[in-house]
């Protein structure tokens, strides 16, 4: 496969919602350290909404992963799932009335994504947020020059990396940012939750 | 956890549930939605609306302000948690009278974004909207960083002045510009004694010592300015009126309007002793009191502790003030 289709990227979000599911205690247990621990309940919901949603019956990329936003946000308000409700319809417009998502077009995606996120809420890269992995993944796919497949695989690879990093960042966003330099050795939940994204997609796309 | 709920998924819309039973001739369910409540009674053809959203856990705010001189809707969340964007743009589309609708509700990051995106909704349906936060909570942050600061029981003087502003069939531009009028001349500040239980979570997600006080803490269990030992209630209100006064200075001859709030878990034999010594206070420096209330209007379910919230007025503010606002949960039409 080269290029992602439609019912591709619907697929895709089955694949992130079960991700989301296995990885629920893991997210709780990250978001304890400085939030109030609810991310993992709310991305498991979040995404678990997408699937149940009628975005799975729009007939266009970009229709679907509008809708899909809003069905994020609508199962799950909390900070992060409107961050993903704004990058997902911020990516969507970048992406316009598309038939097929090839690996530069996706990483357009998530670029848009990030800077939609960005302008909304104000925020940077190496803030200890969900951009720390999205962004260099983004990046990674843009640049990419290997097919679909290796071009997730780099792009996961980025993603966990910039997650990695989090760890050695202040936060400044958030509930978090009330602990200042005590979040400094916590991995970032919401970084975790765009490697999670990344890593739904190349798992995807290896049992093709 | 001892709570009189039953599932505590449930506790949110088992509440809106319970007010809907009791005052169905002034709130309703918009299209039957627990998390959309709107004015049951007639609204003014015209007008201007207000309206606002935000977490459960906190009543009378959100929802108990909508009714008339105050709120026309308010979107809800679940306990402390914003209610979603298409949600507020269902609440907004709701409400709008064709005269534009104000969003005035507290700055806090999940509200603030999901606001953002239902004028933007709001926006491709050509139904124009504004947004005011309110940010009255002095302990959140510095007066240089006001913006940042965090809202408290503040919001309902805004809400009043906003809803009075528009009910006297203002243009939304001159609500907007009294609303921030208001809200530079407003402080706030609280103490916290005892965490509150977010019933899904079954415990506090936060502690406070036996014998301590969290100074400047949030109605989320935020972290205050400092935590100090156990004081008296007058050492209590010295700390918080200092602070107050340190940041909207007051003088001799100021005539300000006093907000005793009780945080959910203060009984109203303490706020009047704490009301004692903010009037003494006051009485010493020279400032009038215009109008008091001393109750429960922005709580955190049982969170013990009180936050008093200071208005400078002047006579324009006093006009708003004085309309009358006539809600399930607020009214001054006996005052």
């Amino acid at each position: 496969m080269d290029k992602l289709k439609l019912q591709n990227i619907k697929e895709i979000f089955a694949k992130i919602s079960s991700t989301m599911d296995d990885n629920k205690d893991l997210l709780v247990e990250l978001d304890s350290k400085a939030g109030d621990g609810d991310l993992g309940i709310s991305m498991s919901a979040g995404f678990r909404a997408v699937i149940n949603s009628d975005a799975m019956e729009k007939n266009n990329i970009r229709k679907f992963l509008m809708s899909a936003g809003m069905a994020v946000n609508e199962a799950s308000p909390s900070s992060l799932g409107t961050i993903i409700f704004i990058g997902m319809i911020g990516g969507a417009k970048r992406l316009g009335d598309i038939e097929e998502i090839d690996a530069r077009d996706a990483g357009n995606f998530f670029l848009g994504s990030a800077e939609a996120v960005m302008e909304k809420t104000g925020s940077k890269p190496s803030e200890k947020t969900i951009l720390d992995s999205i962004i260099p993944a983004a990046q990674s796919l843009i640049n990419s020059e290997k097919d679909l497949l290796e071009s997730f695989a780099d792009a996961y690879e980025a993603a966990r990396q910039g997650m990695l990093a989090t760890k050695e960042m202040k936060a400044v966003h958030g509930r978090a940012a009330y602990y200042q330099e005590k979040s400094i050795g916590f991995q970032d939940g919401g970084a975790t939750v765009g490697m999670l994204i990344f890593e739904s997609i190349y798992k995807y796309l290896q049992n093709q | 956890m001892k709570k009189i709920i039953n599932a505590p998924e449930d506790f949110s819309s088992e509440t809106v549930e319970g007010i809907l039973y009791a005052h169905p001739d002034r709130l309703k369910a918009l299209d039957g939605d627990l998390q959309i409540l709107v004015r049951a009674d007639d609204v003014k053809k015209g007008k201007v609306s207000i309206v606002t959203g935000g977490g459960s856990g906190h009543l009378p705010v959100f929802l108990g302000y909508v009714g008339k001189g105050m709120l026309d809707g308010c979107a809800v969340g679940n306990v402390f948690a914003s209610p979603s964007a298409n949600k507020m743009f269902k609440m907004i589309k709701g409400c709008d009278n064709g005269a534009g609708v104000l969003c005035l509700y507290g700055n806090y990051g999940g509200d603030n974004m999901n606001f953002d995106m239902a004028c933007e909704l709001s926006d491709m349906e050509d139904i124009k909207t504004m947004q005011i936060r309110v940010s009255d909570d002095v302990a959140s942050a510095t007066l240089q960083e006001k913006k940042k600061r965090r809202a408290v029981a503040g919001l309902v003087y805004a809400w009043k002045i906003a809803g009075a502003a528009a009910d006297m069939m203002l243009p939304i531009e001159e609500v907007a510009e009294i609303t921030r009028h208001a809200l530079e001349n407003l402080r706030s500040m609280g103490v916290a004694l005892t965490p509150c239980i977010v019933p899904m979570a079954g415990k506090p997600t936060f502690s406070i010592g036996d014998d301590e006080m969290e100074v400047g803490m949030g109605i989320h269990g935020e972290p205050g300015i400092e935590v100090r030992k156990k004081m008296t209630a007058n050492e209590t209100v010295r700390v918080l009126m200092d602070k107050i006064t340190e940041d909207m200075p007051l003088f001799a001859g100021n005539e300000v309007a006093v907000m005793v709030n009780g945080l959910g878990g203060t009984p109203l034999e303490e706020l009047y002793i704490c009301y004692r010594e903010v009037f003494d206070y006051l009485a010493r420096i020279g400032v009038v009191i215009y109008s008091k209330y001393i109750g429960e209007f922005a709580t955190s379910m049982e969170m013990a502790g009180m936050s008093i919230s200071i208005l400078k007025m002047d006579d324009r503010l006093k006009m708003f003030l004085d309309y009358e606002a006539n809600t399930p949960f607020f009214t001054n039409a006996n005052r």
